[in-house]
């Protein structure tokens, strides 16, 4: 990076490498989804070097840790910002990366040369993996919490932030140890997998969500404070009975069925307010000039957010609909939806907020920043079509008429499958490589010809 | 109105209430979970575990639904398989399905049997009545014939009905088929055997499909058909 940046404090140029491997990151992680989009369409594809649960896992944790790395690079930026202080060590945070990805390629390497894994969806990583990313969280924590601790500014924003990390760490460590009984097993993964992405990701997404408003709308600290307290509040009052959704049907007692249908009914509502406050602040936009593209990914994420993970999730969230659509596409179709909305459109706002910063310019310019935005969103609109509808299909032909699961998979959910990897492919991915390549050569605004002057 | 403290305070110990409520139904859950949901862990089930998590089948297949969406739910597996058959199935899948995509494990013969006492036991694992009975199942009525497996597995009652339940439409319904013939074509067993292996062949057009089935599956659905007047 270079000199000319124009950030207030040095110690926030270690956002940039946190990016770079999460943009490096999001591109794998789309080629190994297209990968096992094709294992549906040609079973016998790449079947012995690659099998389809071992390219599941790799989509999957690319998916984990390029998120994560996204908001733990943005994080070292708005701590630095929202404290008016350098972070307390670069060479910690340096070291908090290389940690994390050192695990992830580890893990990987686990799937790709030894076929073996630990065997639970998202936490697949053997031994000693698991201790390498809780390693690296916990150094990301000293290095956040010294640095708040030091500072003397503090706000809603960073403390929303500590809040959701502090829970993010604990939640992980909760659910290292493997247990003999599987359904034991399986009720403490769901404390990673449901209160990571709807309890603390929400909870730091909020934070960074407001950070971004505060930024670049003129929002009033004080009111936003209290929409942020309140949000989150109800994030985790919704959303932590809510993980009921999950005990329905894996040997937990009856009593989930009425609890989780009870609370994960309410946990649209944080988000509609979310969305809802997000547009109201973002009427007020400042006359600073900004990538127009960051607005765009950041009201996409508002949008995204409350169709892909309220709508899409509170359509299979009862138990009486669950009971049809659980274990079959209908849940991949909400898994991309909300991932992307919720969380990836934001990593990606905070991306073009923060690098062209990092660089020393305002702004990008945007032609292709809105080419990449619009390929993916319509590319991920078209894969969620198709998985939805695979799903619908699936639901009916398995569990309704009770037809064979391999039979359904090769006549008719194949089918659908070939479109999401067809909108994938030519949609997607060029999407996510335009964002790849602007990230590395976005030039200022005033070399490059804009899209929407501002 | 509430000041900022007051909105912190707030959300810090509304927090800790749900995390303590959690918990609490937490440690029921638990007790409940090791106390009769689920059947006693034994060193082979707890074998059979390890080995079914460290080849990552549930990243193809779902286990409670969860899982993979690749390959068939094992939830429930062994009450349609008996251990004989997933034996030989887990040793050497291609032997027993022709043409399946399920990749030869390798495993040791130790392994197979710890796997078939783990699905085993998965199956007796109380999951509140999920997977749940698909509505097209027909079961059996008393006095009348008994549907093949391949008839439910091939969606027949997608598009059939028969003695009251499954589709009305587009299919013709079949409660009669063996004694009374359908649009001028035969009900014979060597007609019928000639139709299910291709329709369209015989009858240019029809909205009934060409389906994959096996000599096994075919003769199973013939005898079905003409036992049915």
């Amino acid at each position: 990076m270079t000199p000319h940046s124009s950030v207030t404090h040095r110690s926030q140029l270690v956002a940039h490498p946190f990016f770079f491997a999460a943009a490096i990151l999001f591109v794998l992680q789309v080629v190994f989804g297209l990968i096992i989009a094709a294992q549906f369409v040609w079973p016998t594809f790449l079947m012995d070097t690659l099998p389809f649960n071992f390219g599941r896992a790799s989509h999957l944790n690319l998916m984990t840790f390029w998120l994560l790395l996204g908001i733990m690079g943005a994080s070292y930026y708005l701590v630095a910002d929202e404290t008016d202080t350098e972070i307390f060590s670069v060479p910690l945070a340096w070291a908090n990366l290389v940690v994390l990805l050192t695990a992830c390629a580890g893990a990987l390497s686990a799937y790709w040369f030894g076929h073996f894994a630990r065997g639970k969806p998202f936490t697949e990583a053997p031994m000693p993996w698991p201790l390498l990313i809780a390693l690296g969280v916990v150094l990301f924590l000293i290095n956040i919490f010294v640095t708040l601790f030091r500072a003397k500014r503090r706000s809603a924003i960073t403390f929303t932030l500590a809040f959701g990390m502090v829970g993010l760490a604990l939640v992980y460590l909760l659910s290292l140890p493997i247990h003999r009984n599987l359904t034991v097993d399986y009720y403490w993964w769901w404390w990673i997998i449901h209160l990571w992405v709807e309890g603390t990701w929400e909870i730091i997404a909020a934070a960074i969500m407001a950070w971004l408003l505060v930024k670049l709308a003129d929002a009033d600290r004080s009111r936003l404070a209290k929409w942020l307290y309140a949000e989150v509040a109800l994030v985790l009052f919704t959303g932590i009975i809510g993980i009921g959704h999950h005990y329905y049907w894996i040997g937990t007692p009856r009593y989930w069925l009425l609890w989780g249908a009870l609370f994960s009914a309410f946990e649209p509502v944080p988000i509609v307010l979310m969305v809802w406050d997000t547009f109201a602040h973002m009427k007020r936009r400042h006359p600073e000039p900004v990538n127009n593209v960051t607005w765009y990914w950041l009201g996409g994420s508002a949008v995204g957010h409350v169709v892909g993970a309220g709508v899409w999730g509170f359509a299979m969230t009862l138990p009486q609909v669950n009971k049809w659509t659980h274990g079959t596409q209908v849940t991949a179709s909400h898994g991309h939806f909300a991932f992307f909305g919720a969380f990836a459109m934001l990593v990606i706002a905070a991306v073009y907020y923060v690098v062209p910063r990092l660089r020393g310019m305002e702004r990008f310019g945007q032609q292709r920043a809105m080419w990449s935005f619009w390929l993916m969103c319509i590319g991920m609109l078209a894969m969620v079509t198709a998985f939805t509808i695979a799903g619908v299909v699936q639901t009916y032909l398995v569990r309704l008429l009770g037809m064979d699961f391999i039979t359904v998979r090769t006549q008719y959910v194949s089918f659908w499958i070939f479109w999401v990897w067809a909108a994938g492919l030519v949609v997607f991915l060029p999407g996510v490589l335009l964002f790849l390549w602007d990230f590395l050569a976005g030039k200022p605004a005033d070399q490059a010809p804009a899209l929407t002057p501002a | 109105m509430m000041t900022e403290k007051a909105w912190q305070r707030t959300l810090v110990w509304g927090t800790a209430v749900f995390m303590v409520l959690l918990l609490g139904m937490t440690v029921d859950s638990l007790r409940q979970i090791n106390a009769g949901r689920t059947p006693p862990v034994t060193e082979q089930v707890a074998h059979g575990k390890s080995v079914f998590q460290r080849k990552n089948c549930n990243d193809c297949h779902t286990m409670f639904g969860i899982g993979g969406y690749f390959a068939p739910d094992l939830t429930k597996v062994a009450d349609s398989r008996d251990a004989a058959w997933l034996k030989a199935f887990l040793t050497n899948p291609a032997a027993v399905k022709p043409g399946t995509t399920m990749p030869n494990q390798r495993l040791v013969a130790a392994d197979v049997l710890d796997l078939v006492a783990f699905l085993d036991w998965v199956r007796r694992i109380d999951t509140n009545g999920w997977p749940p009975q698909p509505l097209g199942s027909l079961g059996t009525t008393a006095g009348r014939p008994a549907p093949p497996g391949a008839f439910q597995a091939k969606g027949c009652s997608g598009c059939h009905m028969i003695d009251g339940r499954g589709a009305g439409a587009p299919g013709p319904n079949l409660s009669h088929i063996g004694s009374t013939p359908y649009d001028g074509l035969a009900n014979t067993p060597e007609f019928l055997a000639r139709w299910l292996a291709d329709p369209p062949a015989i009858k240019p057009g029809t909205l009934m499909p060409k389906l994959p089935l096996s000599p096994a599956e075919l003769d199973s659905l013939v005898r079905y058909l003409v036992a049915l007047r």
